[in-house]
């Protein structure tokens, strides 16, 4: 057992704090989140320079047995950062899923496009009700008789879906079951609409009409991509609770630097024991859940099954993150309460990845699943 | 970073389940069977010290194996799981071995240490730091040991001590300065005396299940030679605080009900929830999944504070947080358990053909609420997060 970073992680958590420092304030979050594309292609080329697209897939590849935590760690400093990118979906999500799929050159050359940030690859996981329905999709994909299929549906939650140049989807082929298409964006029949939703990160409905796919569209083989989504599934979660990790820690320290600063009756908030017992519960709350993202990591990392372990950190942290952010403005009050403020950005980041991937309630049906109970 | 154990790790895990599932079946002993740390058995104790397993973490010097207390973690989670009565040698190698390692004369060491090592006689300790009017105030002690001659004379009132009607020996807290100006953190000592030295007066009080597990301790001008005294005159509440880490950072807070988990995960995998209650089928699953996460998070906090001690690193703030968190889950364990087996978990007694689980859920549900305050209330080991541990400011 080993509960800290080696000295090579450390080096690397500090390159990512160091660069997202320098290169992402909150105010360019905030702007960021407005502007027209949602992201910044400049950062975003630089984090393809440093080889943060190819880290996360080598990580979910692990074919080193050791890898895994090298993303759990960046996903954490950009959960600390709100970075806006399309890192998580082109290359945890997108990259995994094309990843379950072995030796096709064709997708050698994506995944190689992928992490030199060449192409941003997107997954569009979510149906028309706001569910991650991949084993029962709402994507029809009908043969056309010529080898080819028209694809049409509706698909929400696409992170940034207009400025990918190719969408993931799993569509149900007639007769033939639940497959993974690769769509060019832009193709005929393929729209997009930016969507609003209560974390402002750039999303996307996309409507599929008609969209005529010839079979080299088709990833890996028919019938297959449901079981392909579910592969990832996992380590996808796992990283993304990693990010919230990071928001969640993120949050409870500034909180604790808050009430050591901000004076009340003459002294700091935080001699008052009301004060301070909201923090040991935050500290507790992150605990927890380092606890849980590490221990799900570290079996990743030693080849061991962590389903379980997976949904017990998505639980946990969909409820204590969450909780973690009331808490921190409740006690940051009026001043948090404002636009400028950054406090309501994690407060709005927690509730929305609450939801995302499964909430606290679905996995813990999970973790009774996996106990068979 | 690994959260795994290492191979060695795992052997060693092994080889204790191999030792306990060997040994257990033929050592007789009391247990008291809603206690799952509570069972008495000089005979399993011995049957530790020959594997060397009481004093894993000692120094050799002292008849120890020097192992980390990370092992000793592994060590006592697989003694929980399959309750072994440890309660013979439990308080003195958790508690007094290491401090007399820390603090203790060298005729203290040498008396004393072989002893618990070896589970001989007369080796069993009680606490006596309580008072009626020091509770988690403890430098508030009034208690007095006053020198007189080569002679510690104490006068005063213990209270809440467990097992001292039991015990051989007391582990006392007392001033040794009366002087009241001076703050009990400056005048207190640690010393150790013979329960049975003329001048005691032991009296029960009964818990809220009406037994006796601990007792109000009177000292009326009770001499002791002063070489019973532990470490430093007037040091005693440094001492003290040291001890309680370790006393904190035990797995044992988290798995005393252990069999309540392992009963109700039976329960619910048996399906034996009434199909007429589709709610409750559902939320005795969702309870559950909740017990899961936080019984695995409060495992790794333990595991994470026995490596940090291993690592050298400052451990109250995160013993203080591990136990507040470990006591209250045991809390929740007893109350799930009540609420999915409804009314009838209420029924009490062994023998009674309507008490599920032999009547263990209402037996574990009263002791429930001593876990959050024995060894440091909720309140205060937030108050060390807060203030060792996030560095905010005391009042
Ligand atoms: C089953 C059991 C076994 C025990 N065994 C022993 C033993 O063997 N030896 C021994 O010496 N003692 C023993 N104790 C005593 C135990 O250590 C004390 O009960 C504990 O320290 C609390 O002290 P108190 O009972 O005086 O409560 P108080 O100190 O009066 O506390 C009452 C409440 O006030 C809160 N409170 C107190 N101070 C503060 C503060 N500063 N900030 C916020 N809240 C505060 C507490 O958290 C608690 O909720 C035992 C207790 C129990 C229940």
């Amino acid at each position: 057992m080993d509960f800290e970073f080696s000295s090579e992680q450390d080096m690397l958590q500090k390159s990512f704090a160091d660069f997202l420092a320098k290169e992402c304030s909150h105010d360019l979050v905030k702007d960021w989140h407005k502007d027209e594309k949602g992201y910044s292609p400049a950062v975003w080329k630089k984090m393809a320079g440093l080889g943060w697209m190819e880290l996360i897939c080598d990580a979910i590849e692990n074919n080193e047995g050791t890898g895994f935590l090298d993303a759990v760690i960046l996903f954490e400093e950009m959960g600390k950062a709100l970075l806006p990118s399309p890192l998580f979906t082109s290359a945890a999500m997108s990259g995994s899923m094309l990843l379950q799929v072995q030796d096709e050159d064709a997708v050698d050359k994506d995944l190689g496009d992928i992490t030199a940030g060449k192409r941003i690859f997107t997954a569009a996981l979510v149906n028309e009700k706001g569910e991650f329905d991949h084993n029962r999709s709402g994507v029809s994909a009908v043969s056309d008789g010529d080898g080819g299929y028209r694809l049409n549906g509706t698909r929400l939650f696409v992170p940034y879906a207009d400025s990918a140049h190719y969408l993931l989807v799993c569509a149900d082929v007639e007769n033939g079951g639940p497959t993974i298409f690769k769509i060019k964006t832009g193709s005929a029949g393929f729209s997009i609409d930016p969507m609003e939703t209560l974390y402002p990160e750039r999303k996307c409905v996309v409507k599929l009409e008609n969209v005529i796919m010839d079979a080299s569209g088709i990833v890996g083989k028919v019938g297959r991509g449901g079981r392909y989504v579910d592969a990832v599934m996992g380590p996808i979660t796992l990283l993304k609770c990693s990010e919230m990790l990071g928001g969640m820690d993120f949050i409870a320290n500034t909180t604790v630097q808050y009430v050591k600063e901000r004076h009340q009756f003459g002294k700091p908030l935080g001699v008052l024991q009301a004060i301070q017992h909201y923090c040991a519960d935050m500290a507790t709350l992150c605990e927890g859940a380092r606890m849980t993202v590490y221990l799900a990591g570290s079996l990743i990392n030693d080849g061991l099954d962590a389903e379980k372990e997976i949904s017990m950190a998505k639980a946990w942290i969909s409820d204590g993150y969450k909780k973690c952010t009331w808490i921190s403005h409740q006690i940051h009050g009026g001043i948090g309460y404002t636009e400028e403020y950054p406090v309501h950005l994690y407060y709005r980041h927690a509730k929305e990845n609450e939801l995302m991937l499964g909430d606290a309630r679905y996995h813990r049906g999970k973790v009774i699943e996996h106990m068979g109970l | 970073m690994k959260f795994t154990l290492n191979k060695e790790q795992e052997a060693f895990r092994q080889e204790v389940i191999e030792f306990l599932e060997k040994e257990l079946p033929s050592v007789t002993y009391d247990l008291d069977r809603y206690h799952m740390v509570g069972g008495i058995s000089q005979e399993f104790s011995r049957k530790m010290a020959a594997k060397n397993w009481i004093g894993l973490t000692w120094p050799k010097e002292f008849g120890g194996s020097e192992r980390g207390y990370v092992d000793k973690m592994i060590l006592s989670e697989q003694l929980i799981r399959h309750r072994a009565p440890t309660g013979y040698h439990f308080v003195a190698e958790r508690q007094i071995g290491p401090a007399i390692i820390k603090f203790g004369q060298q005729w203290q060491k040498d008396y004393f240490l072989p002893r618990f090592i070896n589970a001989e006689d007369n080796i069993s300790f009680c606490l006596l730091f309580s008072e009626p009017d020091a509770g988690s105030d403890l430098a508030a002690i009034k208690t007095t040991a006053i020198l007189e001659g080569d002679s510690y004379v104490i006068n005063g009132q213990k209270v809440w001590s467990s097992g001292a009607h039991q015990a051989d020996y007391g582990w006392l807290l007392a001033r040794t300065n009366p002087d009241p100006s001076l703050p009990g953190h400056f005048a207190s000592s640690e010393m150790m005396l013979d329960l049975k030295t003329p001048g005691i007066t032991i009296r029960p009080i009964l818990n809220i299940m009406g037994e006796h597990h601990f007792n109000e301790v009177f000292f009326d001008n009770v001499r002791i030679d002063k070489k019973y005294l532990v470490g430093k005159e007037n040091e005693g509440f440094k001492q003290i605080v040291a001890q309680l880490d370790y006393e904190r950072a035990g797995i044992e807070r988290l798995m005393q009900n252990h069999l309540v988990y392992e009963r109700l995960k039976g329960h619910i995998r048996d399906g034996d929830i009434p199909a007429h209650d589709p709610g409750l089928a559902y939320w005795a699953k969702d309870a559950f999944a909740r017990i899961e996460t936080e019984l695995n998070i409060g495992r790794m906090m333990c595991y994470h504070t026995a490596w940090m001690i291993d690592n050298g690193k400052r451990v109250s703030s995160q013993a203080a947080l591990c136990k507040a968190f470990c006591s209250q889950y045991e809390h929740r364990l007893n109350d799930v358990a009540t609420r999915v087996l409804g009314a009838s978990s209420l029924i009490m007694g062994e023998e009674n053909p309507y008490a599920p689980w032999e009547g263990l859920v209402p037996q574990s549900y009263l002791h429930s609420p001593s876990y959050t305050l024995q060894g440091g209330a909720v309140e205060i080991l937030k108050n060390i997060v807060a203030q060792r541990g996030l560095k905010l400011p005391r009042a």
